[in-house]
């Protein structure tokens, strides 16, 4: 049951940069980790289980993990580009910037 | 036979359909709209072509199934109760695709709103179709996403981006529960097939039991807008109008009352059985009937009063669940008939707001008055509407709303009888109040400066088809109790004969008194309840503090609780590594002047000793390089020109040997899965 202590670590960690982390790349890795300790304790479940579905479901996962992550990282640029921080406390307080600014 | 396609497609269809809306949105805007009014017009008659097949066999309910993920299969499940809420789901379905061509015309962003409304057309029927619970969560996961998406449809309102945001997870504790009590039903009976649970129910473990039934209880609360949970519904009527008729009041809202119709299905005989449950699950309907009525006098919101009477509506519908202890007592069917009856009149109460809100452009119901002259139609079919909302005779929900009374007070608890016969009484009153404040009286300052119209007529055919409903659904009682295979008769005349009917009446006259005296006698005594100073009043504003408290404890805790540890965490990860840095540094200076008078002379004469050596290497090093590296770069541009003039099929290869790749992935996975 090593792994389950290890996805749970994960997990936590997850959890905490969650609470405690203010710049969306970091948020976002947080976001990452909490969704990989997930498929790795589901994985491994599946294992021990002993059938190989586990496995299928694992690179059905991934595959959609990653192109969620390109587009939440596509994003990420953008906001950055755009209001010029990342800090979600800044941007919560931030104006919507004008139409001209946005096309440049 | 038809049925078998049908109930596959009757899901399938809008879900496949709705990825061809963009498609059909290049071609033409109006091509898109009469595309999305074809499919659900389709998925209408697909549901209705289930009808026969419940309806001859409701003893053993149809269905099929194919293969899925190992130890599951896919499938559907045809029943009288799946198969009514199909009807209703794809009738209003079309009624608001046909109402959305007048009401979203010009809107931005449509083809993202079609797209939506019809997934959401097609994972509802999805929920309701499905035959395992495992299914049924996804789709009931998908119905969560398109409510959070067409709440936010206009997302450049930061009000309608944070409504959905609220909505989405407050639901989410209700999803959370809900798979709880499915992963504790799977553990105990290795399967999530509603027939395996059916058959094999008395094997679980009574504490399971209690645990699966209370879990699944808070996942209907928080679909349907129970108590404590109400408060999202209010807060969903950011999206447009025709949104919050179709998901908010006539389907999306009443999946928690299937999914507590269902369960009493699955639970048999043992509902009885488990404790505390039944009685609960009354309770919190009653309560949440009340709190809602009274919240609905008091909002100036047109859509809030609307909202705030779903929520009481659905009380209604929850506490006649509490009452059946099987699944063919009085209190299920009522619930059910009530549901359809309440689609069809909050339905049209939506379509009218939408209407209002269209001429007028405000939802501050303040800022109405006196449209009764420019919009008799609305008017007439308001009219309707709050007839049948309160629950006058001959309107369906007498009918509806007479049954559940009846449940309720046939099982001899005081209080509860009590709070629905006031919830009755109320809801007469802010039926009243509604038409009072947007028809009645004389023209507002902000109604005197618009050019007032009737909504377009392709607005009002939905409203007129759903009046015509309101008025005959009613009648539909006596047959429906036989589709739905209820055990006892249920007459008609038997309604208007009941001993509640007259007590019904009566308890309306003094709430139709109060209302006529506050708006139009403008009595002293109801001004002073009214003013803002009185608590009653400060408390109905704040919708019973619900919101002030989740905003209070959890949201603020949490931001609170984050901001802590975010500054522990500076003070403990930046303050104590400079402390350590700050003894190592010293260490070092200490270190490095004890080196600088020790072995100073001796660094020195190896470095001098290295950058000469280097010098040297590098002086016969650089030529030899230099020499090797323009011969490798001549003979690779002059192979690399030969290879140019070849015609190359280096792209097929590419092609070729990435498709290789992708069938082997696939065998792979076919392997794997075999073993």
């Amino acid at each position: 049951m090593d792994f389950v202590v290890l996805s749970l670590i994960m997990f936590a960690v997850g959890v905490y940069g969650l609470l405690t982390k203010r710049d969306l790349l970091k948020i976002f890795i947080s976001v990452e980790l909490i969704a990989i300790a997930a498929t790795m304790n589901f994985v491994m479940l599946a294992s021990e289980a002993g059938k190989g579905v586990g496995q299928a479901f694992l690179v059905l996962a991934f595959s959609t993990d990653t192109a969620v992550s390109a587009v939440i990282l596509a994003l990420l640029v953008i906001v950055h580009k755009k209001y010029g921080t990342s800090d979600i406390s800044a941007l919560a307080s931030t104006e919507e910037p004008k139409e001209e600014e946005v096309e440049n | 036979m038809l049925s078998d396609f049908s109930q596959w497609l009757v899901w399938l269809l809008p879900l496949i359909s709705s990825l061809f809306v963009p498609v059909f949105a290049r071609l033409h805007e109006k091509a898109r709209d009469y595309y999305v009014v074809v499919v659900s017009l389709i998925t209408v008659l697909l549901a209705f072509s289930l009808v026969p097949g419940a309806y001859f066999s409701s003893t053993n309910p149809l269905g099929a199934s194919v293969s899925w993920i190992p130890g599951v299969d896919a499938g559907v499940v045809v029943d009288p109760l799946s198969v009514l809420f199909s009807v209703l789901i794809s009738f209003f379905g079309l009624i608001i695709s046909i109402y959305s061509l007048g009401y979203m015309k010009g809107e931005e962003g449509l083809t993202r709103y079609y797209f939506f409304l019809l997934i959401f057309i097609g994972s509802m029927i999805g929920l309701v179709i499905s035959d395992n619970f495992l299914q049924m969560f996804i789709f009931w996961e998908m119905v969560g996403l398109c409510s959070y998406s067409l709440i936010s449809f206009w997302y450049k309102r930061p009000e309608s981006v944070k409504a959905g945001a609220k909505v989405f997870l407050m639901t989410r504790i209700g999803d959370i529960c809900l798979l709880g009590a499915i992963s504790i039903l799977y553990s105990s009976l290795g399967s999530f097939s509603f027939r395996i649970a059916i058959a094999n129910i008395g094997t679980i473990p009574s504490s399971n039991l209690m645990a699966i039934a209370f879990l699944t209880l808070g996942g209907a609360i928080a679909k349907s807008a129970q108590l404590p949970l109400h408060t999202w519904l209010y807060s969903a009527m950011e999206a447009p109008t025709s949104v919050s008729a179709l998901l908010h009041a006539a389907t999306m809202v009443k999946a928690g009352i299937y999914l507590i119709a269902r369960f009493i299905i699955i639970a048999g005989p043992l509902i009885a059985t488990i404790p505390l449950w039944l009685p609960t699950v009354a309770s919190i309907g009653v309560l949440t009937a009340f709190l809602g009525a009274t919240l609905a006098l008091y909002t100036s919101d047109i859509k809030g009063v609307l909202a705030y009477s779903t929520v009481s509506q659905l009380g209604f519908m929850m506490a006649a669940l509490g009452t059946s202890t099987a699944y063919s007592s009085l209190g299920w069917f009522a619930s059910l008939f009530h549901m359809m009856s309440h689609a069809f009149f909050e339905g049209l109460g939506f379509l009218l707001a939408g209407g209002i809100i269209h001429a007028l452009g405000t939802r501050d119901m303040r800022l109405m008055g006196g449209l009764r002259k420019t919009m008799p139609i609305a008017f007439g079919l308001s009219i309707i509407m709050i007839l049948t909302t309160s629950g006058l005779p001959p309107f369906a929900a007498f009918f509806s709303k007479g049954l559940v009374i009846t449940s309720i007070s046939e099982t001899g608890n005081l209080w509860q009888t009590i709070l629905i016969y006031a919830t009755t009484a109320i809801t007469f009153a802010y039926s009243l109040r509604f038409i009072t404040l947007t028809f009645m009286g004389n023209k507002s300052e902000h109604a005197e400066k618009l050019h007032l119209h009737e909504a377009p007529k392709v607005m009002l055919a939905p409203a007129v088809v759903l009046a015509i409903l309101c008025v005959t659904w009613g009648f539909v009682g006596p047959w429906l109790s036989t589709f739905l295979g209820l055990e006892s008769e249920v007459s008609l005349l038997g309604t208007f004969l009941n001993l509640e009917t007259p007590i019904f009446l009566a308890i309306l006259v003094p709430t139709g008194l109060l209302v006529y005296f506050t708006y139009y006698k403008n009595s002293k005594v109801m001004m002073k309840i009214r003013s803002p100073k009185n608590p009653i009043a400060t408390i109905l504003k704040h919708g019973y503090f619900f919101d002030d408290l989740y905003e209070g404890i959890f949201a603020k805790g949490t931001v609170t609780f984050s901001e802590g540890v975010h500054s522990s965490e500076n003070v403990a990860l930046k303050g104590f590594p400079q402390g350590v840095a700050g003894s190592v540094n010293s260490f070092a200076n200490g270190v490095r002047f004890f080196e600088n008078t020790a072995f100073n002379a001796f660094p020195q004469m190896v470095a001098g000793f290295v950058i000469s050596f280097a010098i040297n290497v590098h002086k016969y090093l650089d030529v030899l390089a230099d020499q090797l590296l323009n011969l490798v770069a001549n003979r690779t541009l002059s192979s690399a020109s030969k290879i140019k003039k070849i015609p190359s099929t280096s792209l097929q290869h590419y092609l070729a040997a990435a498709l290789l790749g992708f069938i082997l992935i696939i065998i792979l996975i076919i392997a794997t899965m075999g073993v």
